[in-house]
Order: C-alpha cells, then sequence, then structure tokens
C-alpha cells in the first residue's frame, strides 16, 4: 500500500486543486483572477510535494522485533529465505526458505530471470511452510533472479535473488590404473576437453607404467607420494594397481588433506553399504555411488563400470552428468588464502553491515576496500583467522568489495526488497539514521505553500 | 432589430452545439484512456465507438432555433415567452409583436447565459477526472504486470523504419510450380517461399543518393531508381533464411527478418501391405498396394518400384518392374490416397518366389521420397514334405529307424498271407526278414562300437552267422603281404570304434537293450515264427523311438581347460626392452559459452548503460553479437529480435527492454553443459585443529 501513497496524495490533490479552481473561478468579484489562480496550483502543488515527500514509510519507526512473528503478521511474508551467494561455474543454487502464506488463496513463488520463470512452487492458503528451489542460473559473473511472489494474477511482492558465479576452476585429476582401460581412456579424454589437469598411470609391465599427462606438466608417477598428491584434486585409482606402500601414503595422507580418492568399482563391486552419504541411486532406488569420510579425506565407491558406453550410445549428457556429481563431491576443496564474508545475510542500505575477512595467513593490509571506501580491519578476539570491519552502505545495489586481490561482488538490498528479512536497526536516542538522511529538502516545500496561502488570504481581505 | 435577436438566438445555439461536441469529443478520449489501459492499443476503438455513435445520436438530433427560444423562455423569466417572436418574418409580423420584439431585443442583447448552459462541460470534466484516477488506479494494481509484459515483448517485432522512407511495398512472387500466387506486404519483415522472388519497391520523401539492402550473409544488393529518384527498385531470389537491412546513403534501418518457408519433401504413408507379407498357398496371388501420399505443394511422379526374385540358392535371379499407381497425377494434387493391385501369378511368379517393392513419389520441385521396403512372399509347398532336418537334428539315422518299422510291416503282411503263401515261400520270406533284421542290427551295433563284417549287405553274410558277443576271430586264410589283415588276427579293434563315443553310457545301455530285442525277434524269424517275433520287434521299435528322443537332447562343447596362472610369476619376465608410451597434450580449452554467460551478467543492470560501451564491457559484448548475428541468420525468428537489441546496446541507444531481450536471445544460445567443480571452502584451521585433537583423544 505504502508505494502506491504517492498516487493517492497526487489524485486527492488533483481533485482539491479544481475544486479550489472552480471555486476561485466562480467568484462574483474578477479582480486578481489569474494571481489567485496561481497561487491556488501553487498552494496545492507544495502541499502535495509536502505530503509525497514525508513519506509515511520513511517515518515509520521500526517495529521493535526483529524477527517476524508468525502469530501477529497479517500480510503474507518470508520468515525465512537462503541461498549460495557465491556459486562455482554451472553449479545449481539452491533457494530454501520459510513462507508464512495468511491469505486465503493459494500463493505461487516463481523464480525468474530475464523474464523466464526457472523454477516455482505453491504456498497452499493458510499454510506456514517451508520451500525449496533449485536451477542453475546462465550468467557468470553477479546477476539478480527474482522470486515473485503472487497470488492469482496479482503481483504480491518482487524480491531479488543476488548471486555470483565465479569462473571455471579447473581439477586436477591422477588416475591410478592396474591396466589400460577404455573406461579411463574416455574419461580423461572428456576431463582433458574441459581444460581439466589430468595425469595417468597405467600399469603395463610389473614395473612399467604408460603414463599420460594432460594439460600439465609431466612429473614421475612410478610410486604415488606425499608431494606427489599435493599436486592433484582427486585421484581415481583401481585397489590393485596401488602398492601396499602407496596404499599406506595415500591412507595417511588422508588425515591431513581432504583429497577425494575414487575406489573404481570391479567385478564383484557392490555398493550397498549404509555408512555412507549416497550420492547416486539407480533406478531401483539402490544406492549407486556412496561417498565415504576418511579422517579429512573422502573414499568416493560406485558400482559401473562401463560409463564410457553411455557416450557411445550418444547420451552424453547422462556422462557429463554422473562423472560431474562424482568429481564434484569428491574433488578437493578450493580453500583460498582469505575470503570476504558479509553480515546480515540481508545487508541493507543506511544499515551497519559488518564485512569479516578470514585470512589464514599473515595479514597484509589492514584495511579493505568497498568500492572507494577504505575500511580498517579488526582482529577477532576469540578467532585468529578473523578480521571485522563495520560499514554503512549508502547505496543499494552491487558493490565490489577488495581485499588485496581478492575481489567480490556483494549486493545491499533496498528498504523495500525482502523487508520482512532485514535485520532491523535498534533505535539509537529515538532517532533512526533515515530520517536525518531524508529530511533537509522536505521543508523547502513549505515555504511556496505559505507564500500563497498568504497571497489568498490577504487579497480575500484587502 | 429582430434581424439582431434572430442573430443572438443563432449564436446561442451555434454555442450550445459546439459545447456539446466538444463535451462528446472529451468523453470518447476519456473512455479511449480507459480502455488502453483496460486493453492496450485495441481498447481505443472504445473511443472511437463511443464517438461515433453518441455523435452520430448528437448530430440526428441537432436542437432547433425553436428549441433554442423554448430554453430560453424558461430559464429567462424578462424575456416575457416571446423570444419564439425573433424567429418570424419581421414583415409577417403583426404590430403587437412589432412592439413585443421591440421591447425584448435589447434584454436579449444583454442576457447572460447562465452555468447550467455549460452543465455538459462540467459534467464531462468531471467524468474524465474520474477515468484518469481509474486508470491511474489500474495502473498501480498492475504494476507488476507491466513489467512482465515489456520483458515478453521480443514476440513482437517492431519495424524500426528510416525516417526518410515514404512508404514500402514489398512484392513476393512464389517459384511457379507452388501455384501460389503473388502477393504484395507493406511491412517490411518477409516470410517468403523457397527460391520465391522478392521485389522492393521504396518510395522516398526526398533524393536520395544511392539504396541498398544489406543481408545477413553479407550480400549487398544495390536499389535502382526511377527517373524521378525517390522511387527505387531490386528483385532477389530468396534461397535461406536471414535478416536484412536497408541502407539510405548512410542511414541504416533496423533488422528486418528474412524468413523461408522450406519446400518438404513428399511424405508417404502405405497403409497396405504389412512390410513382410506371405500370401499362403491357395489364396489369390494377389497384392493390393494402398498409399497416402502428400506433398506441400504438388506431387508429380509416383511409382512402384518392384523386384521379383525366384530361385534359391546361388541360382537365385532377380528382375525389376515399375508400376504406376492407378490414379494419375495430371493435375499435380497435394494429396492422393494412391491404389494399385498387383497380381503375382500375371507377374510370372512362381511358388518360393518374393516380391520386393518401394514407392518412389517427386514433388514438383523434383524431391523425390522413397519409402521403405515391403516383401511378399510366395511360400514353397514342396518344402513343407521334406522331411530333412525334421525328423531328427543328427539327420542320421532315419532310415534305421523306418527299416524298424518295415521289418514289423512286413511281417505282420507275411502273417497276414501265411495261408496265400505255401510252407516254403513263407519259411524262405521269414528267413529273409531274419536277414533284415540282423542287418539292422548291425549297424546298429556299429554305434556301440560292436565288430561287424564289413560286407554287411553281401548276399554271403548269411552263411557266417557268428556270434558277436565273443571276440574269436576265424578269419580266412590270411593273404600273403596283407598287412592289414595280418593286423587284424592279432589287434582287438574295440577301442577303435570312436563312434561309440559319441553316447552316453545311458544311451548304450538302452542302445544295448535295442539290440538283444532285435536279436530275439531275429531268432524268431529265422525259426520261421513270425509270430513269435513281433513283440520284440515292437519292443525295439519302441526302444528306438525313445532313443530317437534322447539322442535329440543337446549336447553343449566342452570348454578347454587350461592349466592355472601361478600370479606371482606373473609379469616376471625381463622388461629391459619395454618402453612404456608417454602420452603428453595440451588441449586449448576455450569454453565458448564463457563470453556469453559474461554478457548476460554484465546486461543484468548493475553497470550503467555509458559503461556497457567502454571497456572490457564492450568487448564482451561484441563478441556476443558477433555470436547472436550468426544465430539470427539461421534463425531469425528466434534471435533477431536479441540481436537488435544488443546491437542497439552496443551502439549506446538501447531502451528500458532491450537488456532484457538480449538477455533471452544469448541465454538460447547458450549449450547445456555440466562440469565437474570444486567445493568452496572457508579458509580456517578449526578443522584441522578439530582432527588433531580427535586423534589425541582417541590415542592418549
Amino acid at each position: 500500500m505504502s508505494q502506491y501513497r504517492t498516487y493517492i496524495i497526487a489524485a486527492v490533490g488533483a481533485l482539491l486543486l479544481l475544486w479550489l479552481l472552480w471555486q476561485e473561478y466562480r467568484r462574483p468579484n474578477k479582480g486578481y483572477l489569474i494571481g489567485r489562480l496561481l497561487a491556488s496550483v501553487l498552494a496545492v502543488v507544495s502541499l502535495v510535494m509536502l505530503g509525497i515527500e514525508l513519506h509515511p514509510s520513511q517515518r515509520e519507526k521500526p517495529p521493535a522485533t526483529t524477527i517476524p512473528n508468525a502469530n501477529t503478521t497479517q500480510k503474507p511474508v518470508f520468515l525465512a529465505c537462503n541461498w549460495e551467494r557465491h556459486l562455482a561455474y554451472l553449479q545449481p543454487v539452491h533457494i530454501s526458505g520459510r513462507y508464512h502464506n495468511t491469505t486465503a488463496s493459494p500463493i505461487r513463488l516463481a523464480l525468474t530471470f530475464a523474464g523466464e520463470t526457472l523454477d516455482s512452487t505453491t504456498i497452499a492458503a493458510n499454510k506456514d511452510t517451508t520451500f525449496h528451489m533449485q536451477t542453475v542460473p546462465p550468467f557468470l559473473g553477479a546477476g539478480l533472479l527474482k522470486l515473485i511472489t503472487t497470488t492469482g494474477k496479482d503481483t504480491l511482492a518482487t524480491a531479488p535473488v543476488p548471486l555470483e558465479v565465479a569462473a571455471v576452476q579447473p581439477l586436477r585429476i591422477l588416475f591410478v590404473a592396474a591396466s589400460p582401460d577404455v573406461e579411463n581412456r574416455f574419461l580423461a579424454d572428456w576431463l582433458s576437453t574441459q581444460g581439466m589437469a589430468v595425469a595417468m598411470r597405467s600399469q603395463v609391465a610389473a614395473k612399467q607404467y604408460s603414463t599420460r599427462f594432460d594439460n600439465m606438466n609431466s612429473v614421475s608417477l612410478d610410486a604415488v607420494t606425499a608431494p606427489l598428491l599435493d599436486k592433484f584434486d582427486v585421484v581415481i585409482a583401481e585397489k590393485q594397481a596401488l602398492t601396499a606402500t602407496e596404499k599406506n601414503v595415500l591412507t595417511e595422507y588422508m588425515q591431513h588433506h581432504d583429497i577425494g580418492v575414487l575406489l573404481q568399482p570391479d567385478s564383484n563391486t557392490t555398493v550397498n553399504k549404509i555408512a555412507g552419504e549416497i550420492l547416486l541411486k539407480d533406478s531401483l532406488g539402490k544406492p549407486s555411488a556412496v561417498l565415504y569420510h576418511r579422517s579429512m579425506g573422502k573414499v568416493l565407491e560406485w558400482g559401473i563400470s562401463n560409463t564410457y558406453t553411455w557416450q557411445l550410445s550418444g547420451d552424453s549428457m547422462r556422462y557429463r552428468r554422473f562423472w560431474s556429481t562424482l568429481l564434484s563431491a569428491a574433488s578437493r576443496s578450493k580453500e583460498p588464502k582469505a575470503t570476504i564474508a558479509i553480515s546480515p545475510a540481508f545487508a541493507a542500505v543506511n544499515n551497519e553491515v559488518t564485512l569479516i575477512l578470514r585470512n589464514t595467513g599473515p595479514l597484509l593490509d589492514s584495511f579493505l576496500l568497498a568500492g572507494e571506501t577504505r575500511l580498517p580491519l579488526a582482529q577477532h578476539p576469540l578467532l585468529p583467522a578473523e578480521w571485522r570491519s563495520t560499514w554503512w552502505p549508502v547505496k543499494n545495489g552491487w558493490h565490489q568489495l577488495k581485499y588485496q586481490n581478492i575481489t567480490i561482488n556483494e549486493y545491499i538490498f533496498g528498504p523495500d526488497e525482502w523487508p520482512e528479512l532485514q535485520r532491523k536497526p535498534t533505535v539509537v536516542a529515538g532517532k533512526s539514521p533515515e530520517q536525518e538522511l531524508a529530511s533537509p529538502t522536505v521543508w523547502w516545500w513549505l515555504l511556496p505553500f505559505l507564500a500563497a496561502c498568504i497571497f489568498l488570504w490577504l487579497e480575500k481581505k484587502l | 432589430m429582430d434581424k439582431q435577436g434572430k442573430q443572438r438566438i443563432e449564436t446561442i445555439r451555434g454555442r450550445w452545439i459546439t459545447l456539446r461536441i466538444m463535451a462528446i469529443e472529451l468523453q470518447s478520449a476519456a473512455v479511449a484512456l480507459l480502455g488502453y489501459v483496460l486493453w492496450g492499443i485495441p481498447g481505443i476503438w472504445a473511443g472511437f465507438a463511443y464517438m461515433v455513435i453518441f455523435g452520430a445520436y448528437f448530430l440526428r438530433k441537432l436542437p432547433k432555433t425553436a428549441d433554442v427560444t423554448v430554453w430560453l423562455n424558461q430559464q429567462f423569466p424578462e424575456l416575457e415567452d416571446s423570444a419564439g417572436i425573433f424567429l418570424k418574418d419581421a414583415n409577417a409580423m403583426n404590430l403587437l409583436e412589432q412592439l413585443q420584439t421591440a421591447k425584448i431585443s435589447p434584454r436579449l442583447q444583454l442576457l447572460k447565459l447562465p452555468l447550467s448552459f455549460y452543465k455538459s462541460i462540467w459534467n464531462t470534466l468531471l467524468f474524465a477526472t474520474i477515468a484518469i484516477i481509474l486508470c491511474v488506479i489500474i495502473q498501480i494494481r498492475r504494476g507488476g504486470t507491466i513489467t512482465r509484459e515489456l520483458s515478453e515483448a521480443p514476440h513482437t517485432m517492431v519495424e524500426k523504419v528510416i525516417p526518410g522512407i515514404q512508404r514500402v511495398a514489398i512484392t513476393i512472387t512464389p517459384p511457379a510450380y507452388t501455384g501460389m500466387p503473388t502477393r504484395s506486404q507493406v511491412s517490411y519483415h518477409i516470410t517468403a517461399e523457397d527460391s520465391a522472388a522478392v521485389h522492393w519497391e521504396i518510395h522516398t520523401h526526398a533524393v536520395p543518393n544511392n539504396i541498398s539492402l544489406l543481408f545477413s550473409d553479407s550480400t549487398v544488393l544495390r536499389m535502382i531508381p526511377d527517373s524521378s529518384g525517390t522511387t527505387w527498385q531490386a528483385t532477389k531470389c530468396i534461397t535461406h533464411t536471414g535478416f536484412y537491412q536497408v541502407k539510405m546513403d548512410s542511414v541504416l534501418s533496423g533488422f528486418y527478418q528474412l524468413q523461408l518457408i522450406p519446400d518438404q519433401p513428399p511424405l508417404i504413408k502405405v497403409t497396405s501391405p504389412a512390410p513382410n507379407t506371405t500370401i499362403d498357398f491357395g489364396r489369390m496371388p494377389l497384392v493390393n498396394i494402398h498409399a497416402q501420399l502428400s506433398d506441400d505443394y504438388g506431387l508429380k511422379f509416383a511409382t512402384i518400384i518392384a523386384t521379383i526374385a525366384s530361385g534359391s540358392g546361388e541360382a537365385v535371379k532377380f528382375r525389376e518392374q515399375q508400376f504406376a499407381f492407378d490414379q494419375g497425377l495430371s493435375i499435380k494434387p497435394k494429396q492422393l490416397n494412391a491404389t494399385r493391385a498387383l497380381n503375382l501369378a500375371g507377374l510370372g511368379m512362381k511358388p518360393g518366389d518374393e516380391l520386393y517393392f518401394h514407392i518412389a513419389v517427386t514433388d514438383t520441385r523434383q524431391q523425390q521420397t522413397l519409402s521403405d521396403v515391403y516383401i511378399v512372399t510366395l511360400p514353397d509347398t514342396t518344402a513343407l514334405f521334406s522331411l530333412d532336418g525334421m525328423v531328427n537334428a543328427v539327420n542320421i539315422k532315419p532310415e534305421y529307424f523306418r527299416s524298424q518299422r518295415q521289418i514289423i510291416l512286413e511281417t505282420e503282411a507275411l502273417i497276414h498271407d501265411k495261408d496265400s503263401l505255401g510252407i516254403t515261400r513263407f519259411n524262405s520270406k521269414s528267413n529273409e526278414l531274419g536277414t533284415d533284421q540282423k542287418l539292422l542290427r548291425l549297424r546298429y551295433g556299429k554305434f556301440l562300437g560292436e565288430e561287424s563284417e564289413s560286407n554287411v549287405g553281401d548276399p554271403r553274410v548269411e552263411d557266417h552267422d557268428h556270434d558277436h558277443g565273443d571276440h574269436e576271430h576265424h578269419t580266412d586264410s590270411p593273404a600273403f603281404g596283407d598287412a592289414a589283415k595280418i593286423l587284424d588276427e592279432f589287434t582287438d579293434k574295440h577301442d577303435n570304434a570312436e563312434d561309440a563315443t559319441f553316447f552316453d553310457p545311458e544311451i548304450k545301455k538302452q542302445l544295448k537293450a535295442t539290440l538283444t530285442e532285435m536279436w530275439k525277434a531275429e531268432l524268431q524269424l529265422r525259426l520261421y515264427k513270425p509270430q513269435e517275433a513281433l513283440p520284440y520287434e515292437y519292443k525295439a521299435l519302441r526302444l528306438l523311438k525313445d532313443l530317437q528322443q534322447k539322442s535329440r537332447a543337446f549336447v553343449p562343447k566342452t570348454g578347454t581347460k587350461t592349466t592355472p596362472l601361478k600370479p606371482e610369476k606373473r609379469l616376471t619376465g625381463e622388461q629391459d626392452k619395454i618402453s612404456p608410451a608417454v602420452m603428453k597434450q595440451i588441449k586449448d580449452y576455450n569454453d565458448p559459452d564463457a563470453v556469453l554467460r559474461v554478457a548476460i551478467a554484465v546486461l543484468d543492470g548493475h553497470v550503467s548503460p555509458e559503461q556497457l560501451t567502454t571497456g572490457n564491457n564492450a568487448i564482451v559484448l561484441r563478441q556476443s553479437l558477433a555470436k547472436l548475428t550468426s544465430a539470427a541468420s539461421r534463425e531469425p525468428g528466434k534471435y533477431l529480435a536479441a540481436m537488435a537489441a544488443l546491437q542497439r546496446i552496443v551502439q549506446g541507444q538501447s531502451k528500458n527492454a532491450d537488456p532484457a531481450i538480449a538477455q533471452q536471445g544469448l541465454w538460447k544460445l547458450l549449450t547445456p553443459a555440466v562440469i565437474p567443480q570444486p567445493a568452496q571452502q572457508q579458509p580456517s584451521q578449526l578443522k584441522e585443529f578439530y582432527f588433531r585433537n580427535i586423534k589425541k583423544t582417541a590415542n592418549p
């Protein structure tokens, strides 16, 4: 309703103006007719401008509670909503939240981009429920999806879903095979065409290995050692291809590093253990790929040893999906030296925002750059790797945050974007910061209004 | 005096009419506005309709001067009900009327028209105000949907025309074979048949130096002016989809779609016969071919191409023949239910022959379509009577089985004819049957590895009938130097009989039992007692039948057995000479979609329009534009709007909806892709601490 107030004020003003002009025109005494008409116009326009500028929503005092309360709210609202703000290339974004539909009709939530609906869900009438939506954003960089809530044909609200998609990160994969085989060959071929670094060791004789290096410099693969493993994110190995020492090296390495090991299935592999995280299920609902955590490392087992036939039969999307799921889940996480995070999640304009720098190494710069603003950093008293800074963004929309060579884009929400989830500022000394920012220009309209009124009054009296 | 009065009344009437017409126009404007807000451009017609209806109604009932005087009389008492007098001819007035006119006339001149005279205007203004407020409310209520309509805009193509062009006339002449008439249009977007000739005629206001058409395949068509210099013409044969622009001097128009309607090859749907048809012996050797032939413009030829195959094995012969359908194609129909009956006997087909046929259809563009091949078979019934391979899978023994049956039949005949034959002939026949039985027994004995005379069937066989159970050999005096015979004397050839290994012990046992029965039957026959021999013969036959069933059992091939491998010895040979392959390659990975994806992000509104045309953004957008342009020349209907929008953005002349349209076009260009990506993790040593400490507690 508040956004329509401008129009309502304008319409009322127009009606008032028409009536006043008519009254002035009708008056038997036609003296100063033009002057009176002009004065009426000026008075009404000033009054309307005053009304618009002193927008009630800007004068409203923030409610005392910061979290919307399901029992007291009358309008349908999001009680919670969250998603990954920074995504890896071509990875899906998962939007989960809770919506309270207080109306008696179902409400549709639609996730859109550039006018195309990507995913949608319906919240039944009078229901307070969780929802989940998922999509792969089509852009690379910073972009806004839109979450549109509609009931029937009416749009209730449009909320931005800001995301930043990172550029592609090449994986480094080591194959250890007991013999040269087709399955590995196909997988290595596909991965290398995707720009991944691939090294392959296939045993051809007792102490002889045929090797293959794609998109990387050749290294000695005669023995799997810790320095060699440092160079890779994922190891795809057959159990019998690893010597006893190598197995020990791998186990020891996984104690301290989150490398992923994909154990290739042999003819009697059955994936039916329950001890791991089920990544994929077959058509019968049985787990076909299971991920186990071993200390810091990950071990992945699966039961299909002829996926190359999918690609041969032209079903290359299935092949890619399968291997992308497996390799993404198992690969070593990218752990940058430093990252920048923002708090609260729905950081609003003209509000206090905390920027958090997580930096494991020594702190090279003592400040962050938010656009052109230098923000000094302070170390967290308990977490030595965390540095914080306070920032008051004055503009909503995308902002670039920089520290050294790390640059991220963060979105600052406007006051009408996700208002129910924005953390409302506590009222300091009875004044909210917006009031001070909004006020100065408003009262200038009072002068012409008063002047016009004085003229009209004087004209009548004289 | 009265003239002035009359004039005054006319003036008032004129003002009345003007005010009413103005009011109606204002009202219809308000209705049109409301209609526009509610239904868009077509809603404006509501205003027109309003104006026409009420305008016509008002014009039909225009107020007469008499009406005006009546109104004046009612409104102004000072006129003393005499306004009507002014309408009379001055000469026709009587004295009283003249006096009254003279009295009223000045009053009439000084009359001030009351406000109620302008009532219609005030009412209309109120009406318009209400309409405007309604519009504002509707607009506000609809706030969200209007932006949605904007984003769906690419479907409606707006033609951007060069200002200097007065009009365009485009004539599309489809190729003659289509039989379509020539058509004209004034819109630039062209949808034409394949190979249609398109003729542009552009009329300009001024006299330009040159006008040319720029096509998406980078060909330029210069237009030729007429003598006046304001009418320009050009013709082009359209053979592929794309888009074009008009260039007048140095001014470029927007992009216009050039959509091609391809000529599809003809379609054939054969409803009968079935792909594989067998005409059984005794049925009419007739094939009814029913096919539905269709084409988008016309069918020219349709033939059945048949091949008759006769004979078998290497002697197979082929003969090709063509048949026309019963229906002619002289009128070049678009659709045809074609039929043809083929008499196979008339084609000289015999049982065992096959007919293969397909249908070839050519359309008016000389595009040919061939149907699938249909096969009609006339089976050879004589082959059905052949017992080859039907009695026994091995196909060795049938004659012997028949022999046992023959012996039974002959024995029964002998018993039947006993009285008529006489004792001597009866005995001799019985003995002969015994011999037959023996021969049969010997033949079966071979399968068991029993020894047998090589001269079976020799008449002398009957003479040296001896026991095969024992292994004594009393042979004829050996011929000197005959090594084989000497060898025969001293060797036992039991295990030479390889045949014996054909059967498993169970079958051997049964075969032996059969032989025993045959023995007994032979004994009885030799004793001239065929009646007694018969049960043994039957039993032998029954056992043989059983055997026959058993011998059909499938005997799987036995696999080769190899010596087991010793894994510890595996791969322990000398391997110095082996130099395994080392493969090294760098594959230049270049994600073709990355630039498009970046462009979509750039267009997402967080970059100001000025920044779009500078720096990296401009490079990204230009590269994307190149891709979009080539896509648009392939599929203008899908990408042309997006291309035009992106072009405007690149040139810095973008409109509000352009980024969304361009984004949609770029989005459609993306190929589906999946790629493995590592998870992101916050840098923190907590995890490491955790694992270090958990190990400490686990192993104190």
